[in-house]
């Protein structure tokens, strides 16, 4: 659904280049962290899919469409939600329902259908009671999800959530995150940048980036056991991997599919 | 302040509220038109009646009129002082030696404060009952048959649009890097005009470096949400022009049309 | 010497009508050295209480004191600020002048020192964080990666060279490694100069492995107000808090939900191996 041949990309008076010969393959209903530390090319690697960036040499397909060609972009954006990391940045105008409005309108859509998309997007993020409101007022769990909503209503096939947990407290990233789950249970493909380990346990695979290459794109248990890699690309894994992998250094045999406390505790008791 | 992106705007269920609000402007300049053309002080009873039947109709509290009117007091009290002062007339009523009190003066002083209030008040009643985000809309679409001589009527909305949305989210901020520089020590509260102003850079370039970035995080957003400008873009809320808004904008023709004839009648 | 909060209740204004108590009847000292973490749901009152701590809201008299200086009086306040540092969360935004040298030295100067001291304050609050002198006093903060900036910022607050420094979530935002930067150089200042830490944070983890004592807040009361091995141990009153506990906490009480008995006062990754140890060690 999403296909990397041998992208490199290069901003403007950079040195490096920021994507370097990346080969990538996302397969429809996948729900896939890319991770990296701050400057690895997670974000940029993100902003190739829906055509922000165009790759300096390579190409990036997405659903059969290529986004070197100027055409396909606005087909493209609109299989592609993206969210950001900033909360207020991303929202248009004032009223939540007119911001969710926004990406169905620039389509020319008939404003029946915009109506019937606007009200099934905030119902399925769980804001229908907020439609009236006006979006200074929301904490930032909130207006992440009306822009989750706003993204919704242009029917995409694939979310990509660009750091959009980054900003928020745990309460707005369980909200969050919550959300996501829910959609990829309906069939959505989810891509989630993050540099949040503990984000990323009950993704399908995670695709670890450093220094603009996929150093590593295993299923969570294989990635949190690369210790030594994670350290390289300055990426520390969830708390309670962390207390595994001590304890394993204690002696304990305890297997890698242990991600979370609970777990850790069925694994350890009966060695105690 | 913090909500000014309702303006003043009132919600409200009235006739006024429900109208359309390319009507209400429209009707707002028909209005304007009918204060100017005013030339006697007691021809003011049209526009004032007109004025006092939207008032009734829209049900705002005459407070609300008030309050507006108050921030301009000390201007209308200015005014009606210049024109006392410097009208001349015939009509005598004390003669101080270096200046003289006329009728003429005192006419034209509250002939012009009666117009003064009349106008804002007026402005006022369009704000109280039309939301800002209708006045970008309507404003919007009365413009774009402008867009023939390429005036660029939706560019002009949109920014109307993100400036609404985006004045509290900066009050906000201003309000956090402020009590920020204080902590440090930043004094905003004494010294000189001079002084202060220069004490106000580190809130100002904070401010607009974070403007700058909403600006471009905002502008990526609206991309990815296949923002291309204006064209073949549609609208959720559709403006209806309605058989009220027919008969409101009749009524105030009609206004308009027994002023003129009074005009000519008593000329 | 202390911060001395005395029946503090606070409540905001909108359109000159007064609000419901954003903070009630506080009453707690903070002693001198003290690394306090402040935990609580967003709109428990966290931030307006820490904005207390340096006059930057009002306050009634006698409620708040810090080393005895009453800040209801305005002359007081100003000198609480010196000794209060403040850094509010992504303090980055704060950044404006041309030079990270010359924004560094905007506290001190706003003290009114003498240039050479100004000079030797920028200097060490510069190492402090770990930005190079010589590769970073000249440079733009506007042109720094954001964990650089992060730093600048908070070496502009460390030039005043408070005795007690308020973190208002010094790592939101921040990578891993750039998390680890801003807790190892409180542990460093701690040390060094044994100023008192108050830290408001989300990371219960954090919270647990550096915090002296923790302070609960729901609803602008004192919730819980106790070490963090007392106040993780109580995951049930924390969760009906909608907060969470650390991980390792977590763990714990799974443990004991199997039948192993193990003190759910045990709340760090060490502490936690260090059971695990004496458990071997006995077997």
């Amino acid at each position: 659904m999403i296909q990397f041949d041998h992208v490199t990309f290069r901003y403007e008076n950079a040195d490096e280049p920021a994507l370097c010969d990346v080969s990538l393959r996302i397969e429809e209903g996948s729900f896939v962290a890319i991770v990296g530390h701050n400057g690895s090319g997670k974000s940029t690697l993100a902003k190739h899919i829906n055509g922000l960036l165009l790759p300096s040499s390579g190409t990036v397909t997405v659903c059969g469409l290529q986004t070197n060609l100027e055409e396909n972009i606005l087909p493209i954006r609109q299989q592609v939600g993206m969210a950001f990391q900033n909360p207020d940045n991303q929202l248009v105008t004032t009223i939540v329902e007119e911001d969710v409005a926004f990406g169905p309108e620039n389509l020319g859509i008939e404003p029946n259908e915009i109506r019937s998309r606007v009200d099934e997007a905030l119902a399925s993020v769980g804001m229908t009671n907020y439609a009236e409101k006006a979006v200074h007022h929301l904490s930032g769990g909130q207006k992440q999800r009306i822009a989750i909503a706003g993204i919704l209503a242009l029917k995409p096939r694939i979310l990509v959530l660009d750091e959009a947990t980054a900003m928020l407290d745990p309460s707005g990233r369980k909200e969050l995150i919550d959300t996501v789950k829910s959609l990829h249970k309906t069939g959505m493909t989810v891509l989630m940048v993050t540099q949040y380990m503990e984000e990323t346990t009950e993704c399908d695979r995670i695709v670890v980036m450093n220094h603009g290459k996929v150093v590593c794109d295993d299923t969570p248990k294989a990635v949190f056991s690369e210790v030594e890699l994670l350290a390289e690309s300055n990426l520390v894994p969830p708390e309670t991997v962390k207390v595994r992998n001590a304890l394993r250094e204690l002696g304990y045999s305890i297997p890698d599919s242990v991600l979370n406390a609970e777990q850790l505790a069925e694994a350890v008791c009966p060695l105690l | 302040m913090r909500d000014i992106t309702l303006g003043q705007f009132v919600a409200g269920n009235s006739i006024v509220h429900k109208l359309d609000p390319r009507t209400k402007i429209t009707i707002m300049l028909l209005y304007i038109v009918m204060t100017f053309l005013v030339k006697r002080i007691y021809f003011f009873a049209i526009p004032l009646a007109f004025l006092i039947m939207g008032l009734l109709l829209s049900r705002i509290s005459l407070k609300y009129i008030g309050r507006s009117l108050k921030p301009i007091r000390f201007l209308l009290v200015f005014m009606f002082l210049l024109n006392l002062i410097f009208t001349g007339g015939e009509t005598v009523l004390l003669d101080l030696g270096f200046w003289k009190l006329t009728l003429e003066a005192i006419l034209q002083s509250f002939f012009m404060t009666i117009r003064i209030v009349l106008l804002v008040a007026g402005a006022s009643m369009l704000t109280l009952t039309t939301s800002p985000i209708a006045l970008t809309d309507g404003i919007e679409k009365l413009l774009t048959p402008l867009k023939v001589f390429h005036f660029p009527a939706h560019e002009l909305a949109m920014m109307m649009t993100i400036a609404l949305r985006f004045i509290p989210t900066l009050m906000d901020e201003s309000e956090k890097i402020r009590n920020a520089q204080m902590a440090r020590g930043a004094d905003f509260e004494s010294g000189n005009i001079f002084r202060r102003v220069k004490s106000m850079i580190p809130i100002l370039i904070p401010l607009f470096v974070s403007s700058f970035r909403k600006a471009d995080e905002l502008a990526t957003a609206m991309e990815s949400r296949c923002y291309h400008g204006g064209e073949g873009r549609t609208r959720m809320h559709q403006l209806r022009f309605t058989k009220a808004d027919l008969f409101a904008l009749l009524i105030s023709l009609a206004f308009i049309a027994v002023l003129i004839v009074l005009l000519v009648l008593f000329k | 010497m202390s911060i001395v909060i005395n029946h503090l209740t606070f409540a905001y204004t909108e359109g000159g009508k007064r609000l419901a108590p954003t903070l009630k009847d506080l009453t707690f000292t903070i002693e001198e050295g003290e690394f306090l973490g402040i935990i609580g749901h967003t709109g428990s009152g966290k931030s307006t209480f820490v904005q207390h701590l340096n006059g930057l809201l009002p306050s009634e008299k006698d409620t708040v004191l810090v080393d005895g200086h009453d800040l209801s009086e305005k002359a007081e306040r100003r000198r609480a600020r010196e000794l209060v540092g403040m850094v509010f969360q992504y303090p980055e935004y704060q950044l404006f002048a041309e030079s990270v040298a010359e924004d560094i030295a905007f506290g001190p100067k706003n003290m009114k020192l003498e240039e050479p001291e100004i000079d030797r304050r920028v200097r060490h609050a510069m190492e402090l964080v770990g930005l190079d002198y010589e590769r970073f006093s000249k440079r733009s903060p506007f042109e720094l990666s954001g964990g650089e900036r992060r730093r600048t910022a908070i070496a502009g607050v460390l030039s005043m060279e408070p005795k007690y420094l308020v973190l208002d979530e010094p790592m939101a935002g921040l990578d891993p490694k750039g998390r680890g930067n801003i807790l190892a150089l409180l542990e460093q200042i701690r040390r060094e100069s044994g100023c008192t830490v108050i830290m408001i944070s989300h990371s219960m983890d954090d919270i647990a492995r550096h915090a002296t004592k923790v302070l609960v807040l729901e609803k602008g009361e004192i919730a819980m107000l106790d070490t963090p091995q007392n106040v993780f141990s109580h995951a049930d009153k924390l969760e009906s808090l909608g907060l969470s506990v650390p991980n390792v906490t977590k763990i714990c009480t799974e443990m004991n939900k199997r039948g192993i008995s193990i003190p759910t006062t045990i709340c760090t990754e060490a502490a936690l191996l260090d059971w695990f140890k004496g458990v071997k060690h006995h077997a």
